[in-house]
């Protein structure tokens, strides 16, 4: 090959300064392209064929596996817990995430130094940890939370918190907020650090009380915070899995089967690789809608 | 020039450190970081130590990941090696878990093992690959010299070939705690209806009569088709996969399983195989239906002497045409060439000899059982400290065996029963009763039709 012909005509050392970025994000573009590009491309190339486990090839199936996922009432069941799911979380870790990072935020003493470093340790606990340790508690036969309240007379018999369709999806919403409100409160305490001390003085020889510079200065001052909670917060709780199957494993009755259980157990339970797939492509959209909404709603204003 | 050939340098080491990760066992699912499960002998790749460069490599993957199995299973391959030195045989411990989800990615790759240890129902899906080889008469040769189970080697059957060896049985069977059963002035149960009054009889305040599992589980999908089998429900589905599933003798079972639930702890719907043991070992529970892994632990884990422990078969309507949950894990042949078939065969031949087999199985003594009719009598089997501390027992979970069988293998191989077994619907259908409180018969109904639809994709 001519040299010449790739060689820059101004000059070698732009030749070199045009190239070399190039190389340089060369490989994380190939690591984007094996990791992200090329599943997508297969997922969706699979969502039109009857593929049955992973390692097999299907038929080209058209659109009908998408209309199968489409008309099951059991997807849309799951988009329920789902939302339930996120929702429940959400509001739940926002709340104790956001009266966890004032009361930590307005302690200065060894006692709250103590407080930021111990309210991490449940997010940085392992979820199997986590999930064994409150199906033990919360178990009916040998758990100290109904051994507990039967012992106080509060109930006469255990309860079955997470074998119970009516509780088991609230149960597992209070597991996943106790393991990631504080993660909320470090967030929303970095937020309240940057707030000027200056506001708040301004704001109390005008007169406000504590609402007033809660709703006027604190929360259009953590705006851009929450703004990146809610929408990463958001699509990260609808996502996990691994709590949920480690609990309930999507029962009793589905009651806890959300859409990444209810993927799961399509792939690898019942082996519809390929209906999988499409369920997939459809939750893929519809999260990217779900994504775009919340933008819009909790976008922050100048 | 220094700096362009730094950033050279360092760009190309980045690639191929990318390129190194890439290719780096890609497909195949990794071998456990515990030190227990590296291979056998020196390791996967290398040849065993004293053996030479000629001799055949057998690659196993087995998924008996607990240590204690995981070092049984390594001194049996350890000592095979040593009289086999034309043959280096290691075996690696993988997950079930990856059983289902990367193993038929891996042997689709190329980069799946010789030898697999495969359940019958996995064996289906294994099947579907094309990949694995017959081997009929393998199975031809150590029936004639040991006698094999027909039932541990039926499941296996696909048209008119085997395609696995079984090399351990388990069976499910009534376990039963004499000291409360005693105490109580009660014989173990024969009949079904003795099982509900002792079930009733022995459950007072915080301990119940039985602890059964009735969460969505393999757990439960085991003891419901005990049950079952006990009950005469005995053809789920046919090797044309045409379901049976509602019919009178299902039904009746499924009530079984609902009126004896008013005996088992109320939170019997999260139960899975760890709950009901540690209830029966602790005396909050005076039965159980599970196979032989109760042994093991009892004297530890309860504090009472081996006398205490008793099991008699899964008790049936009348007390006669007895049933029980039978499995046989085998292995199968994934590489072609005469040389692996051949090192494979003396393996198996070898394994399944009354001097080694015992040792073999007792890695999990009371759980995995002799297949063969020579092993149930070895002495290796019986000589075993905890084997031979419970002689009674172990004739029960051998009765068991001969007399059990597996849902989907009963009438001929169905093929599908992996889409019936995967998402659990027998136990989904008592999920119905006991949580969604429909009735038996409507619920029988119910997964009739969810079988139907999962068999037809």
């Amino acid at each position: 090959m001519n040299t010449q012909s790739i060689k820059n005509p101004s000059g070698h050392g732009e030749w070199r300064n045009w190239v070399l970025p190039y190389i340089l994000v060369a490989p994380l573009m190939i690591w984007l392209i094996a990791t992200i590009l090329i599943p997508v491309v297969t997922v969706v190339y699979e969502s039109v064929t009857s593929a049955t486990f992973v390692g097999t090839v299907g038929d080209f199936v058209g659109f009908k596996n998408y209309v199968s996922v489409l008309k099951d009432p059991h997807y849309w069941a799951a988009w329920r817990n789902s939302i339930g799911w996120i929702v429940g979380c959400t509001i739940l870790q926002t709340i104790l995430g956001f009266s966890l990072a004032l009361l930590l935020n307005s302690s200065t003493g060894r006692l709250g130094q103590f407080a930021r470093t111990w309210s991490i340790v449940a997010w940085i606990t392992p979820t199997v940890v986590v999930s064994l340790i409150w199906r033990w508690i919360f178990n009916g036969s040998y758990g100290i939370f109904n051994a507990f309240l039967m012992t106080i007379g509060v109930i006469s018999e255990p309860l079955s918190l997470l074998g119970h369709p009516n509780t088991a999806l609230m149960t597992a919403i209070f597991i996943n907020v106790w393991r990631w409100f504080a993660f909320t409160a470090v967030i929303l305490l970095a937020g309240l650090s940057t707030i000027p001390k200056e506001l708040y003085e301004s704001a109390s020889v005008d007169g406000a009380g504590i609402m007033q510079k809660f709703f006027s200065i604190t929360m259009p001052s953590l705006q851009n915070v929450t703004f990146a909670l809610v929408i990463v917060g958001t699509l990260w709780c609808f996502n996990i899995f691994d709590q949920i199957w480690l609990l309930t494993l999507g029962g009793p009755l589905n009651a806890t089967t959300t859409v990444p259980v209810y993927l799961y157990r399509g792939a690898f339970e019942s082996f519809q690789i390929g209906r999988t797939a499409a369920a997939s492509v459809i939750t893929a959209l519809l999260l990217l809608l779900l994504a775009a909404g919340l933008i819009k709603l909790t976008q922050p204003k100048d | 020039m220094k700096k362009r050939s730094f950033a050279i340098i360092m760009t190309a080491i980045m690639l191929l450190s990318i390129f190194a990760a890439c290719g780096g066992g890609a497909g195949a699912p990794p071998a456990s970081s515990d030190s227990e499960a590296a291979p056998s002998g020196s390791g996967e790749a290398a040849p065993a130590p004293g053996g030479d460069d000629s001799a055949v490599d057998l690659v196993f993957w087995h998924m008996e990941e607990p240590p204690h199995r995981v070092r049984r299973f390594n001194e049996v391959f350890d000592q095979f090696n040593e009289e086999h030195p034309d043959i280096n045989f290691s075996g690696v411990v993988q997950s079930w878990n990856d059983a289902y989800t990367l193993f038929p990615a891996a042997i689709m790759a190329g980069t799946g093992p010789d030898l697999m240890l495969t359940s019958p129902d996995h064996a289906t899906i294994i099947y579907e690959l094309g990949k694995n080889q017959p081997v009929t008469d393998i199975i031809n040769a150590i029936d004639s010299q040991q006698s094999l189970l027909p039932a541990s080697i039926e499941s296996y059957k696909f048209g008119d070939e085997y395609y696995a060896v079984p090399v351990y049985g388990m069976a499910q069977v009534l376990w039963y705690r004499k000291d409360m059963f005693d105490a109580a002035g009660l014989s173990p149960p024969k009949t079904w209806d003795e099982l509900i009054a002792a079930a009733e009889a022995l459950t007072s305040g915080d301990v119940y009569g039985i602890a059964l599992p009735a969460s969505r589980t393999m757990a439960t999908d085991q003891v419901i088709w005990s049950f079952m089998t006990a009950g005469g429900a005995r053809n789920m589905i046919d090797s044309n996969n045409t379901v049976d599933f509602n019919n009178p003798q299902t039904v009746a079972a499924y009530e079984l399983y609902e009126t004896l639930m008013k005996f088992s702890p109320p939170d019997s719907t999260t139960f899975a195989w760890g709950e009901p043991q540690a209830l029966f070992n602790s005396g909050k529970a005076a039965m159980a239906i599970e196979k032989g892994q109760y042994l093991l632990p009892w004297t530890d884990e309860s504090g009472r002497p081996p006398e205490d422990l008793d099991c008699v078969l899964i008790p049936t309507p009348t007390g006669s045409n007895y049933g029980s949950y039978f499995l046989s894990n085998g292995v199968m042949l994934l590489s072609e060439g005469e040389d692996k078939k051949a090192a494979a065969s003396t393996f198996f031949q070898w394994l399944l000899q009354p001097e080694t087999y015992g040792y073999f199985i007792n890695a999990e003594p009371g759980l995995f059982l002799p297949v063969t009719e020579t092993g149930a009598k070895a002495q290796s089997f019986l000589n075993d400290p905890i084997i031979s501390q419970y002689p009674k027992q172990v004739e029960t979970l051998l009765e068991a065996s001969n007399i059990g069988m597996l849902y989907g293998f009963t009438d001929g191989a169905a093929m599908r029963i992996g889409q019936i077994t995967g998402p659990n619907l027998k136990a989904a259908t008592l999920e119905q009763i006991v949580v969604g409180g429909m009735s038996p018969s409507d619920a029988v109904a119910w997964g009739q039709a969810e079988m139907e639809r999962a068999v037809a994709g």
